[in-house]
């Protein structure tokens, strides 16, 4: 049987119009008119679209007990459903939902990630019906006229253009193939976006831009306080919108993001030295400082959870005995949320938000410095930094250095990513990945054991039984062998980190510099926090 | 997938109504659903506006394969398809007492259509003897409506007994139809049989002008009578029947 075909229709169609047209031009039988309504979800980062998904709910006016709500899995540009279940509510997330198909075919697009509305419509459709001679149908065409509704903060709701969908009857497919040739002709109508495309555009979104992707397109031309503004901007806008999914605790990538949104902000601040006006770039510091500080305790225990709730094979032998250290440890990011939730209620934090958005649009007063000699500067700083504190490493302590040193720089080379050779900046931020993974993986470990320690701690108050005892000193000493696994490759990961030909890469980095200007930050002692912008919890 | 064989081998017992309106609820809810009507009679066909027409008739169902799924056509309800009756059935017997394992033709019929449906419900002409063998061997779940009168009550018998002496292990699930609540005799009755076995659904398809209208409007009563009565009843059939299809 053929696929139904959607239609968009002409700029200036109406329904009305329509409607006679189908009617009096094509022969086809009306329906009643019907309320109906379609909210879209997808993962906050849109994975369902980047592979190629719709998850759809509509709602449908039916008389009861018939369902009103259905929830639909299709493929983007198609109608026809993989998966459809009468369903009223959906749930955030893709383990809870109700269908066992449902779960199989979201469960590796959508990973850790929840399910979040992305945009909707409301409006009204009518199925009209080409049918033969007992009066039965062998072709439906399904007209849709609808509102898409827009956040609150975008303003009304954008009207979409009427949709026309020809959808196919079984063992009729020549009076399905001459209806569509024949509304093609009559309208001037063809293949038009996806309605949820649509839908999320007129709401404001673009399906596939993640809103974490630091990717700013700072201009060639820019000044470093313009491309300092709009960096700023960017990642404060980044932590305003993962901010209700970490209140709402929808899954654990939305703190994340909006941490590593502070992250990189502080290192851009610490940077900006001479190119903000002092006293704000000390006061956004202390406030980002802050802000890292009261988030380290969740994310350092989803980062430790998710490590244990994973299939970790060297877990096996415990995983029967490990219950009560994963529930204390659940309980100890239970109360750290409500701790974080209070964080963000403060009268601190929204001042923080109001205050970095009025700055942000305020002029700076001061001189104009090209952005790329501004960056050029300040990445051979920060490789060297990395290089010679790399160089000096031996204790824990010193490669714990290394790996802030090394953050700052590729939050660098990310944020200036559009004032940089592409390539060697591509390669030169994958040879960091590489290099921190390690560095990572020794803070990971350290960040590991101390809550194993604390969870074993109440466990031997809890009164556990000699094997739950047994199984947290394993989970100890296993976290610790990790850490001494990955210290032992420190040493061989930054000699591969610092070879001639990497150094010479990140070298060509600066080296494309135009006429030397003016340094823009003035030869001082560094601000204590400046040196530890990095900040030091778990990734 | 699931079949589900609406049986009896008596005739106007509401098999062929509840059929059509089972069908046409489960596709309410966005099942993909087929309505297979092996009754020569094709009054389920003739419900869905559809003519009455199985070219290639028993020799097509006994040969089975894949031509049996160009013969399928949708209805007016989008979910809901039928594979239509044809006159040519009331052969089907001897078609399949000619055939090789005669008792397994139906099965792979079937077959064929899993991953195309969800639910496949098949109208089934009243009789006893290869097809309704057939049949048995297909089915997860026999439906087998019956009138609350002493001769029908003893259908419930002559099936059990019917599947015991063929070995036959289906799923099978009674229900009272074209009861009239205001008569004693089909209360007590009902009353009698439910206490006495646990295969009874507690759904009863009361006797109701609206079933009747059925022929006329040639649609299910959920389609021209959605708050009726008799569409609540259908509607809360299917309920009680996908617990047992579980």
């Amino acid at each position: 049987m053929p696929a139904p075909v959607a239609l968009t229709l002409p700029v200036g169609t109406t329904l009305v119009g329509l409607t006679r047209q189908l009617d009096e031009d094509l022969g086809l039988v009306p329906g009643p008119e019907a309320s109906i309504g379609h909210t879209w979800y997808d993962t906050f980062d849109w994975r369902l679209y980047d592979a190629g998904l719709v998850l759809e709910h509509e709602h449908v006016d039916a008389a009861p007990p018939a369902p009103a709500a259905f929830l639909r899995l299709r493929r983007l540009g198609t109608s026809a459903p993989v998966v459809e279940v009468a369903l009223d509510q959906v749930s955030h997330r893709v383990d809870a939902l109700p269908d066992r198909r449902l779960v199989e075919q979201l469960t590796g697009p959508a990973g850790n990630r929840a399910l979040v509305a992305v945009a909707s419509s409301a409006g009204r459709t009518r199925v009209h019906r080409l049918v033969d001679g007992e009066s039965k149908t062998v072709v439906r065409v399904i007209v849709s006229d609808a509102t898409a509704t827009a956040r609150a903060e975008r303003g009304p709701g954008a009207h979409l253009l009427p949709s026309l969908v020809v959808v196919p009857v079984r063992g009729h497919d020549a009076e399905f193939e001459g209806t569509v040739a024949r509304l093609r002709r009559m309208l001037a109508a063809d293949a038009g976006p996806d309605p949820m495309v649509v839908a999320a555009r007129a709401a404001g979104l673009e399906p596939g831009v993640d809103p974490s992707r630091f990717a700013v397109a700072v201009p060639a031309e820019a000044s470093a306080a313009e491309a300092i503004r709009l960096l700023l901007s960017r990642l404060l806008r980044i932590m305003v919108v993962n901010e209700p999914g970490v209140r709402a605790d929808l899954d654990i990538e939305f703190l994340h993001d909006f941490r590593v949104a502070v992250r990189r902000a502080r290192s851009i601040v610490a940077a900006a030295k001479g190119v903000l006006p002092e006293e704000r770039r000390r006061w956004m510091a202390d406030e980002l400082r802050w802000l890292g500080t009261e988030t380290t305790p969740v994310r350092d225990l989803d980062v430790t959870l998710e490590e244990l709730e994973g299939d970790d094979p060297d877990l096996d032998p415990w995983r029967g005995e490990l219950g009560p250290v994963l529930d204390d440890l659940a309980e100890r990011r239970a109360v750290g949320l409500v701790e974080l939730v209070a964080a963000l209620d403060t009268d601190r934090y929204h001042r923080f938000v109001a205050e970095a958005r009025r700055f942000l649009s305020s002029d700076w007063g001061k001189a104009p410095v090209a952005a790329d000699v501004f960056v050029h500067k300040r990445l051979r700083r920060a490789h060297k930094a990395v290089l010679e504190l790399g160089h000096a490493a031996v204790t824990p302590e010193e490669w714990h250095e290394v790996r802030k040193a090394a953050k700052r720089l590729r939050y660098l080379l990310e944020g200036f990513r559009a004032l940089l050779p592409a390539e060697d900046t591509a390669a030169a931020v994958s040879s960091l990945k590489r290099f921190q993974e390690v560095l990572g993986a020794m803070q990971d470990s350290v960040v590991h054991v101390e809550l194993a320690r604390a969870a074993a701690e109440t466990l031997v108050a809890r009164g556990a039984t000699p094997a739950q005892h047994q199984a947290a000193g394993a989970l100890i000493e296993q976290s610790l062998a990790r850490g001494r696994q990955a210290y032992a490759r420190c040493g061989e990961r930054f000699e591969r980190f610092s070879t001639d030909s990497s150094t010479r890469r990140f070298t060509r980095l600066w080296t494309v510099a135009p006429d030397p200007t003016p340094d823009p930050e003035p030869a001082a002692a560094p601000h204590p926090d400046d040196a530890a912008a990095a900040d030091d919890g778990a990734s | 997938m699931r079949v589900v064989a609406v049986f009896s081998p008596k005739g106007g017992v509401g098999k062929t109504s509840a059929a059509v309106n089972v069908a046409h609820r489960a596709a309410l809810e966005r099942r993909r659903v087929l309505l297979w009507d092996l009754d020569p009679q094709g009054a389920a066909t003739f419900y869905l506006r559809v003519a009455p027409r199985l070219d290639g008739g028993s020799r097509l169902l006994v040969r089975g394969g894949g031509d049996i799924t160009g013969r399928i056509l949708g209805t007016d309800y989008e979910y809901l398809d039928v594979l239509p009756s044809d006159v040519a059935l009331r052969t089907l017997d001897l078609a399949l007492d000619k055939a090789k394992g005669s008792r397994r033709r139906l099965s792979k019929v079937a077959d064929v259509l899993m991953g195309e449906y969800d639910l496949v419900v098949i109208d089934c002409a009243p009789s006893l003897g290869l097809v309704s063998e057939n049949l048995f061997r297909a089915a997860d779940l026999l439906l087998v409506p019956v009138i609350p009168a002493p001769l029908s009550v003893r259908t419930l018998d002559q099936l059990d007994d019917a599947l015991h002496e063929g070995g036959l292990e289906v799923t099978t699930r009674y229900f009272f139809s074209l009861v009239d609540g205001r008569r004693q005799l089909h209360r007590e009755l009902m009353e009698q049989v439910m206490s006495e076995r646990d295969d009874v659904l507690r759904t009863v398809i009361p006797e109701d002008p609206d079933i009747e209208l059925m022929g006329i409007e040639r649609a299910p009563v959920a389609a021209f009578a959605p708050t009726s009565a008799a569409a609540a009843a259908y509607a809360e059939l299917w309920m009680e029947l996908q617990e047992s299809l579980r």
